[in-house]
Parts: C-alpha cells; sequence; structure tokens
C-alpha cells in the first residue's frame, strides 16, 4: 500500500492544478447564465471531441468494465460494455442534429418533451434523468473514495470532500466554459497516461503471452467470444447504456456546444472510437485479476484495483491515482452543471424568474447544492449498483418514444405515455434487483416470472418501442415541429425565460412568459 | 477461445488506438483550429 499522506497530496495536487485552470479561463467569458448552462456553438471538432470522451469516461471505466470482465463473463461482456458505450455517442450524431435543426436555441431534452409532448411526459422524464444523472454522480464519488482508500487507506470522507470542494470551485465559478476547458486538457493527459500506464503494466505483469496463459489456465471461459453469460451481459448492457445517455444532459449540452453539425458529427464519431479501446483496456485488467486468483466473491467491483496494488510497482500506482482523479474530476464537474443546468432552466419556467443575474445565482447554487448531495453520499460508500440498473432501466424504457416524437408528427403525450410505461411494466417484472420489493405486494409473487436482466432490459426497450411505433400509426395529433424553434428561446433574448408555455400540450395555466 | 495472438493484437491494438485518438484531438486543437473555440 503506498502512502496516505503521499496519495492525498498527489489527488490535491491535481485536484487543484485543473481548477486554477478552470477558473483562469472562465475569467471573463462567462457574461449570461447561456454562458453558464449552454456555451452554445462554441467549440470545435478538437475541443468538443475530448471533452466528450473525459465527460462520459468517468472513473467508472476503471470498476464496471473490470468487474464484466472477471465476474459477468470475460471478453464477451468486455466487448458488450464497449460497444454499448460507442453505439450512444453514434445515435447522438442524427438526433443530435435533429433537435439542434428544430430548437436551435433550445438548452436541453426536457424541454422539447415538455412543447412536444406536455407536462406529464416532461415531469416522469425530468425525474429520470436527474436521478441517473445524481446516480451517475455519487457512483462516481463513491468509486474514487474506495479506490483510494484500498491503494492508500485514505479515509473515504476525505476523499470525497476534497474532490467535492475543488471541482464544486470552478464549476459554480465557470459553468459549462471552465467544465469543457478542463475536460480538453483532461482528455490530453489522460489519454497518454492510460497508454502509458497500461503499457507498464502489462510489461510489469509479464507481457501479453503470460496475462493469457494465466487467464487460459484460471478459467478458459474468461477468454471465450462465445461464452453464453458474456455474451448476455454483452447484449443487455448495450440497452442499459443506450438509455441512460439519452437521458444525460451532459451530452446534450455538448450537442449544442458544438460549432455546427460537421463537428458534431466528427467529434460524436471520433469519441465513439476513443470509447471502445479505452473500456477494453480497463475490462482486460479484470480478466487478469481474475486469471491472477485475486479476485474473490465480493470483491469483484474492485478487481482493477486489486490487481494495481497487488502486482504493481509504485510507480505504476501513482499514475492510476492521477488517473483515477482526472476520470472523476471530468465526468463531475459535467454532472455538476449538466443536473443544475437542467432544474435551472426548469427552474426559470416554472417559478417565472427572468431576472439574467438572478438565474445565474440560481444555477450556481444549484451547483453547490448537487455538489453536497454528491459528496454526503459518495463518502457512505454505499453499493450504488442496483440504483444504477434501476436508473438505466427506466431510461431503457423510456428513450425510445422520445426519439421517436422527434421525427413522427403522430405520436401523441398519452401514447407516448403509455408506451413508456409499457416498456417499464415488463422491465420491472423481470428485473431482479427490484425483485425484493416486488414480492411485498400480496398476491403478486407468484405471477412473478423468472428474473433476468437481459429480458428486462430487452423486453423494456423492445415493449416500449412496438407500443411507440403502434401509438404513432393509430396518434391523431400533427405536431407541428416549425412551432418548437419559436417556443423554445435562449436566455439571452430578452423578455424570456425558456420556453413559451401558452401552447404547450395538455397545459391549462400557461405563464408570463411571452415572444 | 481467442488465441494468444489475437489477444495481444487486442492489447496492442487498443492502447494504438488510445494514442491514436489522442493525436487526432491534438491535431485538431493545435494545427487545424484556425480560430480560438469557447
Amino acid at each position: 500500500m503506498v502512502s496516505t499522506a503521499l496519495a492525498l497530496g498527489l489527488t490535491v495536487a491535481t485536484l487543484a492544478v485543473f481548477t486554477v485552470a478552470g477558473l483562469w479561463y472562465a475569467r471573463g467569458r462567462v457574461n449570461s447564465v447561456e454562458d453558464l448552462l449552454t456555451a452554445r456553438n462554441s467549440t470545435g471538432t478538437g475541443m468538443t471531441t475530448a471533452t466528450l470522451i473525459a465527460s462520459t469516461m468517468g472513473a467508472w471505466i476503471l470498476f464496471s468494465p473490470a468487474e464484466a470482465g472477471a465476474a459477468f463473463g470475460g471478453l464477451p461482456a468486455i466487448m458488450g460494455y464497449a460497444i454499448g458505450s460507442a453505439i450512444p455517442l453514434l445515435l447522438f450524431i442524427p438526433v443530435g442534429k435533429r433537435i439542434r435543426k428544430l430548437m436551435p436555441t433550445g438548452h436541453s431534452l426536457t424541454e422539447f418533451v415538455l412543447v412536444r409532448f406536455g407536462p406529464v411526459l416532461y415531469v416522469f422524464v425530468l425525474v429520470v434523468s436527474v436521478f441517473y444523472m445524481f446516480i451517475f454522480l455519487a457512483a462516481e464519488m463513491t468509486g474514487i473514495a474506495g479506490a483510494l482508500e484500498l491503494i492508500a487507506g485514505v479515509p473515504p470522507w476525505q476523499t470525497a470532500a476534497v474532490v467535492g470542494l475543488f471541482v464544486l470551485i470552478y464549476t459554480a465559478y465557470g459553468g459549462l466554459v471552465a467544465s469543457i476547458f478542463t475536460d480538453t486538457v483532461q482528455t490530453l493527459v489522460i489519454l497518454p497516461l492510460l497508454a502509458v500506464g497500461f503499457t507498464a503494466a502489462i510489461f510489469s505483469l509479464g507481457g501479453t503471452g503470460e496475462l493469457y496463459s494465466t487467464a487460459m489456465a484460471t478459467d478458459a471461459n474468461l477468454l471465450d467470444p462465445g461464452f453464453r453469460p458474456g455474451l448476455e451481459f454483452g447484449l443487455y448492457v448495450v440497452f442499459a447504456i443506450l438509455g441512460a445517455n439519452m437521458l444525460n444532459q451532459g451530452i446534450w449540452q455538448r450537442v449544442y456546444a458544438a460549432d455546427g453539425e460537421a463537428t458534431l458529427t466528427r467529434s460524436f464519431s471520433v469519441a465513439a472510437l476513443t470509447v471502445v479501446p479505452m473500456i477494453l483496456l480497463a475490462g482486460l485488467f479484470g480478466v487478469a485479476a481474475a486469471g491472477l486468483g485475486l479476485v474473490e466473491p465480493g470483491t469483484e467491483s474492485v478487481a482493477f484495483f486489486l490487481l494495481v496494488t497487488a502486482v504493481l510497482p509504485d510507480s505504476i500506482v501513482f499514475i492510476v491515482v492521477m488517473l483515477v482523479v482526472l476520470l472523476v474530476m471530468s465526468s463531475a464537474d459535467t454532472m455538476f452543471n449538466a443536473i443544475s443546468s437542467l432544474i435551472t432552466v426548469d427552474l426559470a419556467r416554472l417559478v417565472d424568474i427572468d431576472n439574467e443575474r438572478t438565474l445565474k445565482l440560481t444555477g450556481r447554487a444549484l451547483t453547490v447544492l448537487v455538489a453536497i448531495g454528491a459528496v454526503v453520499i459518495g463518502a457512505q460508500g454505499y453499493s450504488v449498483l442496483a440504483l444504477f440498473l434501476t436508473a438505466d432501466l427506466f431510461a431503457a424504457a423510456i428513450f425510445v418514444p422520445l426519439i421517436w416524437g422527434l421525427f413522427s408528427p403522430n405520436l401523441t403525450e398519452l401514447g407516448a405515455l403509455v408506451s413508456s410505461l409499457a416498456g417499464l411494466l415488463v422491465g420491472v417484472a423481470y428485473f431482479p434487483m427490484l425483485r425484493g420489493i416486488l414480492t411485498l405486494v400480496p398476491g403478486l409473487a407468484p405471477l412473478l416470472p423468472e428474473p433476468s436482466f437481459l429480458v428486462a432490459f430487452l423486453g423494456a426497450t423492445a415493449v416500449s418501442a412496438v407500443a411507440t411505433a403502434l401509438a404513432s400509426w393509430a396518434g391523431n395529433e400533427n405536431f407541428a415541429f416549425d412551432s418548437l424553434a419559436t417556443r423554445i428561446k435562449s436566455f439571452d433574448d430578452a423578455d424570456t425565460t425558456g420556453v413559451d408555455l401558452d401552447d404547450t400540450p395538455g397545459s391549462t395555466t400557461g405563464s408570463e412568459v411571452s415572444d | 477461445m481467442i488465441g494468444p495472438l489475437l489477444f495481444a493484437a487486442l492489447v496492442w491494438g487498443s492502447i494504438a488506438a488510445v494514442l491514436a485518438a489522442f493525436g487526432y484531438v491534438v491535431w485538431m486543437l493545435f494545427v487545424k483550429s484556425r480560430r480560438p473555440t469557447l
């Protein structure tokens, strides 16, 4: 185990450098609430690619893919994870272009849902989005707190507090502008660090030949691309990640931050191609840990760090500490800003705040609240996997009608809602992690099918998709897509608070906002 | 089962791909960029 003081010192130094960089860059660049939350049409291909890689690749890549490799089915499970992480980024290309065209001054998917469908579906989507992003954030905090405790004995509350505090300082001040800039620099450090760290680790473990022989001798299934449990995991994780990412406001912010359609296409394509090898490498370390017999029941989620602490020299351990800090920073700042952006945009609409300064202050205050919540939960060391998968299941059931509604004018709010609930019903019925709660309902237990993650995620998405297609076919709405551009406005436009609610489907009250 | 050569190709190919992505970002940020971003 490396020294606690040294590990904590390296963590604080890394955090401090990026905090100063974020503050320096944001100085004079955040003049409006739009700068704080949107940074519209401002990033070129290099910056957009870098911020996408940094914000989607959190410290979770050192936990979940390795756990998948060690415990859920070896190589095919890792491949599923890698491909599953790339698919949403590729889907964002047509979907992102479409939403930019329909609402050029928009901010989020929830805004679209409110105007396109109505308030009931909007509230549903908003709750699931915020829940998913907060769980992502809490998982990142829990992850780094657990990693530094394992590597160097750093008390979890100390790690969570320093990470939360430093990231909060530059995110609350510089908003999305600071987040994108620090993401860019972090990617420039993370990618070579990952390559150098993994190369050094492979040589320390005796080379790829030695790793291969050890894994094969322990469990040949680890390297079998046709291993059924691995294939099943690989398949359902694709749907879990796809739905969750479609509700990730951090990615929608970057769709709007890109300075054009060509930038959006290039950046999302390259980011998708980059996350595959990143996850593959991290996952193979789980296979190596399992091959070396380091993983015991209950320790699968820290397989990567078990390998690092057991086998690798201190110099590589320090690289890993720096890597994990950078990975957490880059995704935590994205989530701080994404959650506060989503709530600020909605708050402006609901409470009718039309003062630019008040709105900016509200955005910053919400960032502080989100950070405090994430630090408190992160320091507890809870297992967040169950919450993560539950949020993923909800997202898997509701993302299809939302995307469908971007292209089809016929789908009504009721149709979208019923489709989501139908998918959710099937998903929940098969979902192993909600089985305990469901069996508490009198008379329900004998009716429940055999639990299965694969059927839960696949079923939730497929049923929701089929129901959406039917609802769209039977739907009598003829939504005027042109109206989105006039009803969803930038905060920079005078006398507006984001959305004109007067014609929102299902809205009976309207608001004071106007054109 | 994948063979040792394919396993090595997977590992080294992934490392090369990560470095290639790094090269692309550097190229786009410092060489291709004709105007300041953000």
